[in-house]
């Protein structure tokens, strides 16, 4: 019998259990059964991942199937998706905050196998099917993983940006831990000027020309009123000139009247 | 005799490329690679890159060979390693079965605040009150197309809204990535003159087969590039770390709202360029600590994991005694305010209680009130007009303001 002596990779593991330990039984209590060679390769990476992986359960809906894998830690630690009707040849893996955690070689054709599974949770243990350990690759949980507000996590090279009336800085500092670390400090200090802001297209907003102050002009005599800190002038009708003077300066809600006091 | 080893078997065949990919005798490019170049390959994908194993792959996108160098190009479709090479090379002296690690190329595009992808800021906002503010908008690279949130970020803006409890945070300081020079704070005038961090985009590995057969197989001269779909490297040798860790911070503040000048007047003035964002330091690695400065309340919840923000008049390190500076170089264009325009206490906002903007002054008896556009003045006239009086001469006293 003639016999290739170096099958392609895919080739030569086809016909074997692999990646599942050559001491799974690929058979569950409930009698199904992972059939051989439906995988032919496998790389699982998880974040935080331990050791034992293993698959642990095979759901079936009406229009895809779920494959999740389990370990040591937890029975659920990474699943993937496939189309029940129109499988793929690769299925990727993601962990249960959706990262990554790995890849399912395979052919449409092998993957077909789980059509005829019916719906519902097929579960397997630890002693069923676990993998090879050489395709597990679990990384270490340590240091931060991402930073969340609820949503979608964001990892890699993340920046912290303040705007809209928050600035950000960065200062040395001391912690009685970890000694020797980077302080990010938050300001909240205003946008003063955020309503010019609110009026973007540029022109919509005309700045504004202030009276910065009061010039009075009285025969040779001039001076000026300035605001004081909340931003008020003065006039009144009382000074040091004329003590019983006439004048009168009312303020009224239509606003302010100049008059001199006596019968009319 | 022995069974051969895995690294021979891969001489006669495929592996660790796809087969049909390469290999294929007489077939042009590098889908004409002949087996024995290559007998093993790994790489991992950094945490910016954005690989997803269900949609990306990496590929042998090129090999050239010019005198006595051979070399090998990587290449990946994942968002972000566009444009970011994987090479290997070997000489005429490299032992058989060559084992080379490599870091890529960083992509020579500017990275920084502004571009396409997830971003998040931090942002008070006065109009609308206490409300965390979350938004998608800007990422790592302008060049590339910005990455959907399942095929994760790279390199993302992250920052948290102020006030409710939905503006929260989990984890806290970065632990991975290669270690900053330590030096100043790396201040630019633009987003556009940083670059990415230390950590490579991406890593791996590559084995060759045997020497010789690789230089009588790949000739002076030769250049075999990759046709759609060839050369792609069997998809579990493909470690991707996208998502999986945050490798640096950066610091950057959007610039204030600036005043403007009104009409008739010179334009405003500031003694340095304005441009969208201040990077206020890059590539921050090992513990962070976040420090509450003016106005901001800082609350830590260990048993959720998370930091919350919230902005409280006084609160943290009290009333801002000057004004927080987007960028530790920035000044105030002369004496003004560092968003430009006057301070509050330097325009008249009321005469008398009465606020503006058009205050109306007016005559009552024994008065009169006229306005002067063309000198700017309002002339205030004590007339004694309508007044019963026993004056021959009325006295006038009039003032102009």
């Amino acid at each position: 019998m003639n016999q290739v002596r170096f099958p392609e990779f895919r080739a030569e593991l086809g016909p074997t259990g692999y990646p599942f330990s050559p001491l799974a039984t690929l058979t569950n209590a409930a009698g199904d059964v992972i059939p051989d060679g439906v995988f032919l390769d496998a790389s699982l990476y998880p974040v935080g991942g331990r050791e034992g992986s293993y698959l642990s359960a095979v759901v079936v809906a009406a229009d895809e199937v779920t494959l999740v894998f389990g370990d040591a830690g937890t029975s659920a630690r990474a699943s993937g998706k496939f189309s029940r009707t129109d499988p793929p040849p690769e299925v990727a893996l993601y962990d249960t905050a959706g990262r990554p955690a790995g890849v399912l070689v395979s052919e449409p054709a092998r993957l077909a196998a789980f059509r005829g599974w019916a719906e519902g949770a097929h579960k397997f243990d630890a002693r069923s099917a676990p993998l090879v350990a050489s395709v597990c690759r679990p990384v270490p949980d340590s240091g931060v993983t991402g930073f969340s507000a609820g949503g979608v996590a964001v990892s890699g090279e993340v920046w912290l940006v303040g705007e809209d009336g928050v600035v950000l800085s960065t200062s040395p500092a001391d912690d009685p831990v970890s000694g020797p670390v980077t302080a990010v400090r938050v300001d909240v200090a205003g946008d003063p000027l955020y309503r010019r802001r609110l009026c973007d297209a540029g022109d919509v907003f005309a700045a504004p020309r202030f009276v910065t102050s009061i010039r009075v002009v009285s025969g040779p005599q001039v001076f000026y009123l300035r605001p004081d800190e909340f931003g008020d002038v003065k006039l009144t009708s009382h000074g040091g000139a004329a003590s019983d003077t006439v004048l009168r300066v009312r303020t009224t809600q239509a606003g302010l009247v100049f008059e001199a006091a006596g019968p009319s | 005799m022995g069974a051969p080893g895995f690294s021979n078997d891969n001489r006669f065949r495929a592996y660790p490329l796809v087969e049909g990919t390469a290999g294929v005798p007489g077939a042009p490019g590098v889908r004409g690679l002949p087996d024995s170049a290559l007998v093993d390959c790994g790489f991992v994908a950094g945490p910016s890159s954005g690989y997803d194993p269900g949609r990306h792959s990496v590929r042998l996108r090129r090999v050239r060979r010019a005198g006595t160098a051979v070399t090998f190009e990587f290449a990946s479709d994942a968002p972000g390693l566009a444009g970011s090479t994987l090479t290997f090379r070997r000489g005429p002296g490299d032992p058989d079965y060559a084992v080379e690690h490599a870091d890529a190329e960083a992509d020579p595009a500017p990275a920084g605040p502004p571009g396409g992808g997830p971003l998040f800021g931090f942002r008070y906002s006065a109009a609308e009150g206490r409300r965390s503010t979350l938004w998608p908008g800007l990422g790592r690279r302008s060049a590339a197309p910005a990455p959907s949130p399942a095929s994760g970020p790279g390199g993302v803006l992250f920052g948290f809204g102020l006030g409710s409890p939905a503006g929260r945070l989990s984890a806290l300081s970065p632990g991975f990535g290669r270690r900053t020079d330590g030096g100043p704070p790396d201040v630019s005038m633009s987003a556009g003159e940083v670059g990415p961090c230390e950590l490579p985009p991406w890593w791996g590995f590559l084995q060759t087969g045997y020497t010789a057969e690789l230089f009588a197989d790949v000739s002076d001269g030769a250049d075999l590039s990759a046709g759609p779909g060839d050369g792609l490297v069997e998809p579990a040798l493909v470690q991707s770390a996208a998502l999986g860790y945050v490798s640096s911070v950066s610091v950057a503040n959007k610039d204030r709202t600036r005043a403007g000048s009104p009409a008739g007047c010179g334009p405003a003035t500031w003694p340095y360029p304005g441009v969208g964002y201040y990077v206020h330091q890059r590539c921050l690695v090992g513990p962070l600590r976040f420090a509450p400065g003016y106005n901001l309340v800082l609350t830590q919840d260990d048993s959720e994991n998370s930091v919350a923000f919230g902005a409280r008049p006084g609160a943290g390190a009290g009333y801002p005694a000057e004004e927080p500076r987007v960028a530790p170089w920035e000044e105030p264009g002369g004496l003004r305010p560092l968003s430009g325009g006057p301070w509050c206490s330097e325009t008249v906002r009321s005469v008398n209680g009465l606020a503006g903007p058009d205050l109306r002054v007016s005559a009552g008896s024994g008065a009169s009130v006229t306005s002067d556009p063309a000198g700017n003045r309002v002339v205030v006239d004590l007339n004694l007009q309508n007044l019963d009086g026993c004056l021959s001469d009325y006295v006038r006293v009039s003032e102009s303001l």
